[in-house]
């Protein structure tokens, strides 16, 4: 979708499966086929270099799973994701690259060992690479001096730090293998509202001086606002809109996305907007198109069959009160 | 005025293995009948030491510290014996939490959990209901927080419901208790954007139909500022600002509320950075001064003379020198 420069990373046609339920000793003799969900179904998405795409949703969307397929955590299922031109692998595949993609996980208490000092953590990801003891320090300090951070932090324990420096942290552990595209899931969400603006700075100063790819992974609309370049909405594991900031978050198409927006509570202290319904499961999903049981515009048509992306207006949106008219 | 829940000079202290730390000084806050009081803070401020304290489910290694009461409809919960607390807890107070999975047993059944609800009120009613009542009323009261399928729900498991369904079936309890206070502890933080609007929607319907006060405590203003009548910003166990939630959202007065409006991201990275608040908080800041004086942009030496007074301006008060130069004793 970017005009300017050259895609950075490319997603295309990706999908993850997962099993779900047991398989016995019945269904096993019988090659009956194991149930399976898709956490993301045929997803594509390219990103500029330099720029940032969010990837906006609730939980069980499909993009915490997206997020782990583009750095190489999971195994893809179908669909090919390559960054720069090369194809990236399943980490552990032979060949696949390692340092150039990196993620920064969403609740950093989690994401470091609390036992090992905030040096060797943020030093994991060179510690194969063969160098010398004060060559890694001197990277890690560069790192720590990047976020923020003084060197005086390294000999502390990851326990130690605050939410925020837990962040800064798990952010330089990224940033110390000199990363191409980072993929960062909701890197706020787990720190305070006051420490939160600052972290958002950070990344935004860390991106116009190392060029970085972002793909930011977020259910906040005010995040997604100040981050974005460009956002693709998802639920259950499909994109249904995918644009400019400018018009997804100002003039959102899809009645999902609609939802979304006028769910977020506002500072105004106008009353949120609620849609009906819990969304259905993945295992047990509609026929037709998957927001149908919760739509207020729900059509006859939407119930038989998925409607697809088609562009609309300098936008891709699922839904067919957009089909040609 | 005197409220439903008057709370004077409330100060509570966690002992841990090195230090003490002094979780909440000195706070006094009232709630009113019918009224929205939302506590605003980050973690450490003391929101939800102020919710356990005033339903007596502070863990063991609290304190609290002497000179504090807690006047529920004029009666000092802090000098109740157990049995009379639990009475309270079940008839007066309602407490729901963050964790949903937590507070429900995960063994019983929803029905049983919510007709021992309706129990408690019934005793104290001295009400008598057959089991069919009962289970009509659990029916109707799903119902009425809109669990579509309600005798369907009722005979699950709460492992088998979302987290959103499981936080409407708490609300559920605390209207078949029909408590005259509501406090409740994050109730959505853990829920998506769709489903927290749903709740909050819920909360408001609740609270207009049975006239129940609500403490509600959130770090996310703009939920506060959907919900409440009243706003406390905490900060360091303290209350910094207290007031009209209209005007102190349109019109923060205390450096922190100021800057906690200010830092929610309301435009596009290519506008500039957002204005944060510098530094984070951290418990060495907090002692015989302001404690938000080194995050403070507007921080003088005067800041660290004492700590500032409730200055009452208009109908908000703020702790801080710039509205009165007054220290506590």
């Amino acid at each position: 979708m970017s005009s300017n420069s050259k895609p950075s990373l490319q997603i295309e046609n990706v999908v993850k499966k997962f099993y779900v339920g047991e398989q016995g000793i019945w269904e096993r003799l019988r090659r009956e086929k194991r149930r399976h969900i898709k956490a993301v179904n045929d997803v594509s998405l390219v990103v500029a270099k330099g720029e940032t795409l969010v990837v906006l949703g609730e939980s069980g969307c499909g993009k915490t799973t997206l997020g782990r397929l583009i750095v190489g955590l999971e195994k893809l299922d179908g669909g090919r994701i390559s960054y720069e031109g090369k194809e990236v692998k399943y980490v552990r595949d032979r060949g696949a690259v390692r340092g150039r993609l990196q993620m920064v996980f969403q609740d950093p208490s989690s994401s470091l060992n609390p036992y090992l000092s905030v040096s060797t953590c943020i030093a994991e990801p060179i510690s194969k690479m063969g160098l010398g003891k004060q060559e890694v320090a001197a990277k890690v300090s560069d790192a720590l001096k990047l976020v923020g951070m003084e060197s005086l932090f390294m000999a502390r324990r990851t326990s130690d730090l605050s939410g925020g420096q837990k962040q800064r942290a798990a952010i330089a552990r990224a940033l110390i293998s000199d990363p191409s595209v980072i993929v960062l899931d909701e890197p706020t969400s787990s720190i305070d509202v006051s420490i939160q603006a600052q972290i958002l700075n950070l990344l935004v100063e860390l991106q116009s001086l190392r060029d970085l790819t972002y793909v930011l992974i977020t259910h906040d609309p005010n995040v997604a606002k100040f981050m974005a370049d460009e956002i693709a909405v998802m639920y259950l594991g499909k994109i249904v809109e995918y644009g400019l900031p400018g018009d997804v978050l100002k003039n959102p198409k899809h009645p999902y996305t609609q939802a979304l927006l006028a769910s977020a509570p506002k500072l105004d202290g106008s009353s949120p907007e609620a849609i009906g319904g819990e969304p259905p499961s993945l295992i047990n999903l509609p026929k037709g198109c998957r927001f149908e049981p919760r739509c207020p515009h729900a059509m006859p048509k939407c119930r038989e069959r998925e409607p697809s992306l088609i562009s609309r207006d300098n936008e891709l949106v699922a839904c067919y009160l957009y089909e040609d008219s | 005025m005197a409220g439903i829940l008057d709370v004077e000079n409330l100060s509570v202290d966690y002992a841990t293995p090195s230090s003490v730390v002094h979780a909440l000084r000195n706070v006094s806050l009232t709630v009113n009948e019918g009224e929205v009081l939302s506590l605003v803070g980050e973690s450490g401020s003391g929101k939800s030491t102020f919710a356990l304290a005033v339903s007596r489910l502070l863990p063991p290694n609290a304190t609290l510290l002497k000179g504090g009461r807690v006047l529920f409809r004029g009666e000092d919960l802090m000098r109740l014996k157990k049995p009379q607390i639990r009475q309270v807890r079940g008839t007066g107070i309602f407490m729901i939490f963050q964790n949903v999975f937590l507070s429900l047993n995960p063994l019983m059944k929803i029905k049983r959990q919510v007709t021992e609800a309706i129990n408690v009120r019934s005793k104290r009613a001295a009400e008598k209901l057959d089991k069919r009542q009962e289970e009509s009323e659990v029916a109707s009261i799903l119902k009425s927080v809109r669990i579509g399928d309600a005798e369907d729900v009722m005979e699950r498991y709460p492992h088998q419901l979302s987290g959103g369904q499981n936080q409407r079936i708490m609300l559920a309890m605390a209207l078949a208790e029909k408590p005259s206070l509501l406090i409740a502890d994050e109730p959505t933080t853990a829920l998506d954007v769709t489903t927290q609007a749903q709740v909050l929607l819920l909360l408001k319907e609740i609270r207009e139909k049975s006239k129940m006060s609500i403490i509600y405590v959130t770090h996310d203003l703009a939920v506060a500022a959907s919900i409440s009548d009243r706003i406390a910003v905490l900060y360091g166990g303290m209350v910094q600002e207290v007031g009209p939630a209209r005007q102190i959202l349109s019109d923060p007065k205390h450096p922190y509320t100021v800057g906690l409006i200010k830092s929610i991201p309301s435009k596009a990275k290519n506008e500039g950075p957002l204005e944060a608040i510098k530094g984070a908080f951290s418990w060495d800041d907090v002692g015989e001064v302001c404690a938000f004086a080194p995050r403070c942009p507007l921080a003088r030496e005067a800041c660290s003379k004492g700590i500032p007074t409730l200055n009452q301006l208009d109908k908000t008060q703020i702790r801080c020198i710039n509205f009165g130069e007054r220290y506590e004793q």
